[in-house]
Order: C-alpha cells, then sequence, then structure tokens
C-alpha cells in the first residue's frame, strides 16, 4: 500500500526535513507556557504530512518554527542535514487568513517571489501563467484580490507559494476559513496540484477528514504541551479524490484519528 | 405574501404593511422604520436630497431671521447682503488673499508632509526609532499651535515665515503620527509571508509595508491639510496684511458682519473642494483599494 516515494525515501533518510527535540516556551503573564515538548519527527522528501491537532496544541507554532517565521526554544530543524535558520524562499507559507498583495493583480501576485529572485519579466510571467491554470484561474490574471472570492484567493496563494518553486510548502489551516463545499473541492485541487508537482508539503489542520484525504502520514498532537502522540501511516491508495472518503478504508483511518483527537479534548477540557 | 417573505430577516415589515392594507401612509411609515435600523441603508437620491434639505433649512432659517428683522441687520446681515459683500471683496483683489492663505498653506503643509511622512514610516516601522521620537511628538502635538504664535513673532517676526512655521508646527506632529499608525496597521502576516516568498529585512519595507499603507496615508495627508485650514486663519488674524484671515478680521473691524460671512463661506468651499479632489486622487490611484 505504501506508495513508491515513500519507499526511495526510507533508504535516504539524509533527504528530508529533520525536528529534533523542539521546544517552544511562550512568556504569559501567568508565567512560562510550554507550547511544544520534545517533538521528533522526520518529514520524508516529498511526503504530504498533516499536523492534527486540537485547538491550542501548538500545531501551527510547530509549523511557524519550520518556515521560521518563529525561533525553538531549544531543539533544532534540518533540511538535508543543513540547520536552518530564519525564513526563506525554500519554504513557501499559505496561511488561513488571505495574506494576497492587495496592491498587487492575481498574476503579479504570483510573480512576486520570482521578482524578489530577479528572475526575469519574460521568463517571470510564462512560470506565473503555467501556475494560474494549475490552480484553474485563467480568466481572472489581471483581478485584484478584492474582487476574488475566499476559495479564488486561497488558489492564488498556493499558486503564489508554488510559482517560487520551493523545497518544502508548508500549509497552515489553508482552508479553515472556507466554507465546507469549497474546502472539499480545494482538498482535491491541492491533491491534484501534489501530483502533477510533487512537493514535500506539511499541513496543519484540525479537519481530521481533510488531514487523512491528504496525507500520506496524520501526525495527531497531544494538546497543552504539544507532543507527537500518535503517526497514523495511511495507506489509502493514490489518486484519491472525494470517492476515498467513503471507502471503509477511509472510515477505519477516521475512527482512530477521531477517537486521539476526543481524547484529546477531553482531556484539555478536563484540565481546565 | 407568505411564500415571498420566508427567511429574510426584514420580511416582517412587509408582512406586517400587507396585513394591515392601510395604504400609502403606513407604507411611507414602514420605511421610515426601515430606514432607521441601525446600520440599515437608503438610496444615494435619497441620501442626496435629504443633504440638500438640510442646506435649504439653514438658509430658509436664516432669510426668516434676516429678513424678518428679527435680529439685527448689523449682526445679521440678509443673503442679499451678504451677495453684495462677496461682489465687493471680490471687485477688491479678494483673489489675491484666496491666493495667499492657499499658498501659506500649502509651503507648510508640503514641508511638513516631507518631513513627517518618512520620519512617520520609520517611527511606524522600528521601535528604537519609535521609543526615541514617539513621546516628544505625542507631547507637542497637544500643544495648540495658535498658542505658539506669540512666541515665534518672538523669535521668526511677522512675515511669511511666521505664518508658514505655525502651519508646520500644527500639522508635522499630526503626520508623524498618523502616518506611523498607518504604518503599523500592515498586517504582520503580510510581512512574514513576503519573507516566505523571498524578500529580505532590508527590502520588506518598500515591497510590502509601504504599497500597503499608501492608501491610508494618503487619506491621513487629506484629514491633517483640513486642519492646516485651521491654523493659518489663526496665524493670517495675528500680524498678517493679506490673507482670507486678514480680511476677516478687517472686517471685524469695519462692523462688516457680510465680509465675514463671505469670508468663512469661502473657507468652508476650498476646504471641501480640497478634500473632495483628494478623495478622488486617492480612488484613482489606488483603484485596488477596498
Amino acid at each position: 500500500m505504501q506508495t513508491a516515494v515513500m519507499e526511495t525515501t526510507a533508504k535516504r533518510p539524509h533527504q528530508g526535513l529533520e525536528i529534533k527535540n523542539v521546544s517552544k516556551l511562550f512568556q504569559s503573564e501567568k508565567g512560562p507556557v510550554k507550547a511544544l515538548d520534545g517533538i521528533n519527527l522526520h518529514v520524508r522528501s516529498k511526503e504530504f504530512l498533516t499536523l492534527l491537532g486540537t485547538s491550542g496544541c501548538g500545531k501551527s507554532t510547530l509549523l511557524r518554527i519550520i518556515g521560521g517565521l518563529e525561533t525553538a526554544s531549544s531543539g533544532t530543524i534540518s533540511y538535508k542535514q543543513q540547520e536552518l535558520r530564519g525564513a526563506g524562499s525554500d519554504r513557501g507559507m499559505v496561511f488561513q487568513n488571505y495574506t494576497l498583495f492587495p496592491w498587487l493583480t492575481v498574476l503579479e501576485n504570483i510573480e512576486f517571489g520570482l521578482k524578489q529572485k530577479n528572475v526575469p519579466a519574460k521568463e517571470r510571467r510564462e512560470i506565473a501563467e503555467k501556475y494560474v491554470d494549475l490552480v484553474a484561474l485563467r480568466g481572472f490574471e489581471s483581478l485584484y484580490p478584492k474582487s476574488l472570492s475566499g476559495g479564488m484567493k486561497q488558489r492564488v496563494a498556493i499558486a503564489r507559494a508554488l510559482a517560487n518553486d520551493p523545497d518544502i510548502l508548508l500549509l497552515d489551516e489553508p482552508f479553515g476559513a472556507l466554507d465546507m463545499q469549497t474546502r472539499e473541492l480545494m482538498q482535491e485541487l491541492l491533491l491534484n496540484v501534489w501530483q502533477q508537482s510533487p512537493k514535500t508539503i506539511i499541513m496543519v489542520t484540525h479537519d481530521i477528514d481533510e488531514a487523512i484525504l491528504l496525507a500520506d502520514r496524520v501526525v495527531v498532537m497531544s494538546a497543552r504541551p504539544g507532543r507527537v502522540r500518535e503517526i497514523i501511516d495511511v495507506g489509502l491508495e493514490r489518486p484519491r479524490d472525494h470517492h476515498t472518503r467513503l471507502t471503509q478504508e477511509f472510515l477505519q483511518y477516521k475512527e482512530r484519528a477521531s477517537e486521539l483527537i476526543r481524547e484529546e479534548s477531553l482531556r484539555l477540557m478536563n484540565a481546565i | 405574501m407568505a411564500e415571498k417573505t420566508t427567511a429574510v430577516p426584514a420580511a416582517a415589515l412587509t408582512t406586517k404593511s400587507a396585513k394591515r392594507e392601510t395604504g400609502n401612509k403606513s407604507m411611507f411609515g414602514d420605511k421610515i422604520t426601515a430606514a432607521f435600523q441601525p446600520k440599515g441603508k437608503i438610496k444615494q437620491n435619497t441620501a442626496m436630497i435629504l443633504g440638500i434639505v438640510a442646506f435649504l433649512l439653514i438658509l430658509i432659517l436664516w432669510s426668516g431671521l434676516s429678513y424678518g428683522k428679527m435680529v439685527d441687520p448689523l449682526f445679521l446681515p440678509t443673503p442679499t447682503a451678504t451677495l453684495q459683500a462677496s461682489l465687493q471683496l471680490f471687485g477688491s483683489g479678494f483673489w489675491t488673499d484666496i491666493g495667499m492663505t492657499v499658498f501659506r498653506v500649502m509651503t507648510g503643509f508640503v514641508i511638513a508632509a516631507v518631513v513627517a511622512i518618512p520620519l512617520g514610516v520609520l517611527i511606524g516601522t522600528y521601535a528604537p526609532i519609535s521609543a526615541f521620537f514617539e513621546p516628544v511628538f505625542s507631547f507637542v502635538r497637544y500643544m495648540p499651535a495658535s498658542a505658539f504664535i506669540p512666541l515665534f513673532i518672538f523669535w521668526i517676526g511677522i512675515g511669511e515665515s511666521e505664518k508658514v512655521a505655525i502651519i508646520i508646527l500644527g500639522s508635522l506632529p499630526q503626520l508623524v503620527l498618523m502616518t506611523a499608525t498607518n504604518i503599523r496597521n500592515v498586517h504582520s502576516s503580510l510581512i512574514e509571508v513576503s519573507y516566505t516568498l523571498g524578500t529580505n529585512r532590508k527590502n520588506v519595507l518598500w515591497k510590502v509595508i509601504l504599497p500597503k499603507a499608501m492608501p491610508d496615508i494618503t487619506d491621513t495627508l487629506r484629514i491633517v491639510l483640513g486642519w492646516a485650514w485651521t491654523y493659518v486663519i489663526v496665524a493670517e488674524m495675528v500680524g498678517a496684511s493679506s490673507g482670507i484671515g486678514f480680511k476677516i478680521l478687517q472686517a471685524q473691524r469695519t462692523v462688516d458682519v457680510g465680509k465675514i460671512f463671505v469670508g468663512i463661506l469661502i473657507l468652508g468651499l476650498i476646504g471641501l473642494m480640497i478634500d473632495n479632489l483628494l478623495l478622488f486622487l486617492n480612488k484613482k490611484l489606488y483603484p485596488w483599494n477596498e
């Protein structure tokens, strides 16, 4: 059931992203709060990994640390055996809230990263056009973000991150603000995009279905402090689509993940 | 009727009026009730008519009081007398005074803006610069510019520089602090996402923060320019020999209330024109802005 990608990368562990003993302390008014506690993870090259957990489990914090937008209190993150420090265009990111540049058109938004790298205008345009097609936004290239719907904005954000050709794509609940119908379509679009241009993707979500449908592996996190509770190997056949949600196998994975999340939620409730 | 009104929140009103069937008058009443909902909307035409009615009411009140001789005409001239006063004023070089006032405001304001905007941008972007400058400007902001007139006459004299200095003093701290706020309002996630797209710390100000803040900064300019108009008039009432403020003061000395009226009305009209021009420019320059 394992995909070919995973078999090959398993033989070359140094190819992936290595998260070693990462902890994060926040200073609050009541004193230090441990958001993440000794996270160890190996993310394989071209793997689709989802971080699943209740709100406040530190999954977004972990993603932000990987993205270089926050620093770990202790521990290291390295990619291809190089320690990562600070943000960089090798790790593209898509946030939940709409972070398109409002003064740029759809096409200019997608070109933004390439412009920072001084890619010549003509080449830039060609690459951006390609990603416009990939996220099905043909005909909307010259619009400003203000006239786009929520789903379209997130498609631009994904295209903008991909156009930069990052090694790793970090997604922080990118579909969290969308309605359910749009969200499901976006999940399929993302699967399709990933199939066409494979990348290492780490995606944070609290949506159990989403986590299972997309991922090679689901990392279920425990809450306060955030720890790796369990890693679920999702053996569902690819390519996956909306039919996958209805299979017996899918439901089995869902049951397992739901159980874990429920336990964590209950633990959190009793702690309060 | 019942079918039509399902699931529409405002439907309750429509059903009520239909049931009562009391004709046009109560329909109008219902419209009024609906229009007075908090955050409710009215038609653009209705809004314009209401605006014009307010002006007309003032004109009627003014006419009634003055033509009806309810107030001494020395203190409240009739609209006709005011019109005559304006013809007199414009016949005796009022354009030059308007020009002088506009020139003073613009000179002072442009100098203030050239200094204040870069400073405000730096204060809004970098914490150490903010910590150094902000307390001073926050303090100066609360010192009324007009209170500095006697001091500035001592220091600078009663020439043009003194008038311009008052305008600079009045508008600069406001511009600095408001620009800094405009810059701070740029959401940090926009900056973060630009880092993940390869923007570095040096470029982020030019590539992300400034473009995003430009419409707000333009709006700040518009608001503070409005305030600068009030400073120039005060400055022109002390030790000036030209300008709209000077003409108003002169009219007071000769008890010519009609000319005072004209001076004030002209100030309002110019202010309104500039304000609308800048609003229009803002829309043209930043079509992407929501």
